[in-house]
């Protein structure tokens, strides 16, 4: 059964038209180019590489049904990105998130700049981590993606006081958590 | 690298070695169901959704005693496309299916569209994925006025006015499938932008009553009128919300007060408000005629006053209640306008349906069902 079902996939694909065969096309180097950076930013939103990729997949599922539309003068990776950040906030990944807390930091002694690196890297996760899901939204799309808080209130849908006060938890959460990273420089706009 | 910008973009790069050939597979795969999931979901759920949604903080009563849906969801609805040959489930050593064409290239416009069409019979026309069914609502009547279909296309009601045609207020007559007609209320109030409006649930109308003394009006009452159980909740407004539409999803409603646009939560509570005076047809109508709402209450299609309020025609202009700007809109002959969940426009002209971008960019166009022709596009569920 499955495989007579199975059989009829190309079938099926050999029956698409050419204008639907340009816009898978299309959607497979929109996907080429773009997955990289989607999955950097869903990392820095998830914390774990798996749920990054589940979140990218998810994304880029609704981003590929509404391609024909999106295609034709729309952007579809700020559309991407718009879905990935609502649906990272939405409740039931925020609880599978939560599951994924890093462990415990490793030893800061050792192998000179490689391994402060990997040290500050652990640290900022977990500091991520801690955020509630929105706050953590906020600073990636404010410090990462660099939006203003206008753009950040549009794509988060919500008030640019909402993004302001977020904003202030999340860096102050940060500051206590990392007292020895410099928000003073770059991140205060 | 001390800031939190470097710092996050180090992080970030510990996102490598990413299968990404596993990956636009599982893309693929995901589209494929979020496309099935749709195609069954939006005909049986979006109704309740939207129902739940509406209700606010009004009370929501029992639905399993709602009246039979003639167009309601049908095997139909559900429709093998190529581009989606396979089952959900396939093994792990199977290769990765095509990418689908299903939502690419739609060859209908998704959802539910329902029509209205008061000939010498009334007739409602659902259109559910591109499949059309028509349920005729039995003969139209002399007198019958400011007929209007419950969103869901179960049912219509009417006004017949109790003396003749230019007579306030009328009966409230519900008439179901088949044409049987029951008067819910007595002495309800129609015309101008006022008249009976149904709630996302399908269930509930908002109506205006007036009291008469002989054949003076004393009072007039709005509320809530259940057409299951009769039921009338007064609401403590003052005035009936003109032309009042509620978006798909039940979330936001928009009405006209006097020049303005109210746009309000399912709840009422006022989002904001845009007045339209300086707008060109104001010359004439100012384009208070609320057709249809986005999800997100921020998009309205207008028509100009003075058009029938339980069938607005002619909605012409798609404003943003945020910015007051419209979308430029290249079609001609536009009849009806609707939104989908992203803002983007499901239009009818004369003979075509189309769907149009945000920004107004016709995406595709299709015939109109020819069930549909010399009807009236009454509601749009994605």
């Amino acid at each position: 059964m499955s495989q007579a079902l199975a059989g009829a996939a190309p079938a099926g694909a050999a029956a698409r038209s050419p204008v639907v065969e340009q816009m898978t096309n299309d959607f497979d180097s929109f996907f080429r180019g773009r997955a990289p950076a989607l999955l950097r930013t869903a990392y820095l939103l998830t914390g774990d590489r798996h749920l990054a990729e589940d979140l990218v997949q998810d994304a880029l599922a609704r981003t590929y049904r509404s391609w024909r539309r999106l295609a034709d003068g729309g952007n579809p990776e700020a559309y991407a990105r718009r879905v990935m950040y609502h649906l990272q906030v939405s409740v039931w990944r925020r609880r599978r998130v939560v599951e994924t807390m890093p462990g415990e930091l490793p030893e800061r002694a050792g192998h000179g700049d490689h391994a402060q690196n990997a040290v500050e890297r652990l640290a900022l996760r977990r500091a991520l981590q801690s955020l509630p899901a929105r706050q953590r939204a906020v600073i990636v799309l404010r410090y990462f993606e660099d939006h203003s808080e206008q753009e950040t209130a549009d794509i988060l849908n919500c008030r640019v006081g909402t993004v302001k006060s977020h904003t202030a938890r999340a860096l102050r959460r940060l500051r206590e958590l990392m007292p020895e990273i410099d928000l003073s420089e770059g991140v205060t706009r | 690298m001390n800031d939190l910008n470097d710092r996050l973009a180090t992080l970030a790069d510990e996102m490598t070695d990413v299968d990404y050939t596993a990956l636009r597979s599982r893309v693929d795969t995901t589209a494929r169901r979020l496309g099935r999931r749709r195609a069954i979901a939006t005909s049986v759920v979006a109704l309740a959704v939207a129902g739940v949604a509406a209700v606010g903080a009004v009370q929501l009563l029992p639905r399993a005693e709602q009246a039979p849906q003639p167009a309601g969801p049908s095997t139909a609805t559900v429709r093998p496309t190529p581009a989606d040959p396979s089952p959900a489930r396939t093994g792990p050593t199977a290769a990765p299916p095509p990418p689908t064409a299903t939502a690419a290239a739609p060859d209908h416009v998704p959802g539910r569209l329902v029509y209205l069409r008061v000939g010498g019979e009334i007739e409602v026309v659902t259109v559910t994925d591109g499949v059309a069914r028509t349920t005729s609502f039995g003969f139209r009547e002399q007198g019958d006025q400011v007929a209007t279909v419950a969103p869901d296309g179960s049912k219509v009601v009417l006004i017949r006015p109790a003396k003749d045609a230019s007579e306030y207020p009328g009966d409230l007559v519900l008439v179901k499938p088949g044409g049987k007609r029951t008067v819910l209320r007595e002495n309800v109030s129609w015309g101008g932008g006022t008249g009976p409006a149904w709630l996302p649930d399908s269930r509930r109308l908002l109506i205006g009553v007036t009291t008469l003394d002989g054949d003076t009006a004393v009072d007039q009452s709005y509320g809530y009128l259940d057409t299951v159980s009769g039921d009338f909740d007064r609401l403590d407004v003052d005035s009936f919300p003109d032309y009042l539409a509620w978006s798909a999803n039940g979330a936001y409603r928009v009405h006209a007060d006097g020049d303005t646009l109210v746009v309000a939560r399912a709840n009422g509570t006022v989002v904001r408000r845009l007045n339209l005076a300086g707008q060109p047809e104001c010359d004439r109508e100012c384009p208070i005629a609320v057709q249809a709402v986005s999800d997100d209450g921020r998009y309205v299609a207008t028509a100009q006053g003075g058009t029938n309020p339980t069938r607005v025609k002619r909605a012409t202009i798609v404003l943003d209640t945020v910015t007051g700007k419209r979308t430029a809109l290249s079609l001609k002959g536009v009849n009806e306008i609707f939104f989908r969940p992203d803002n983007s426009l499901v239009v009818q002209t004369a003979d075509r349906l189309h769907l149009v971008s945000r920004t107004g960019t016709v995406t595709a166009s299709f015939h109109r069902p020819d069930a549909t022709n010399e009807a009236d596009l009454m509601v749009y569920r994605p």
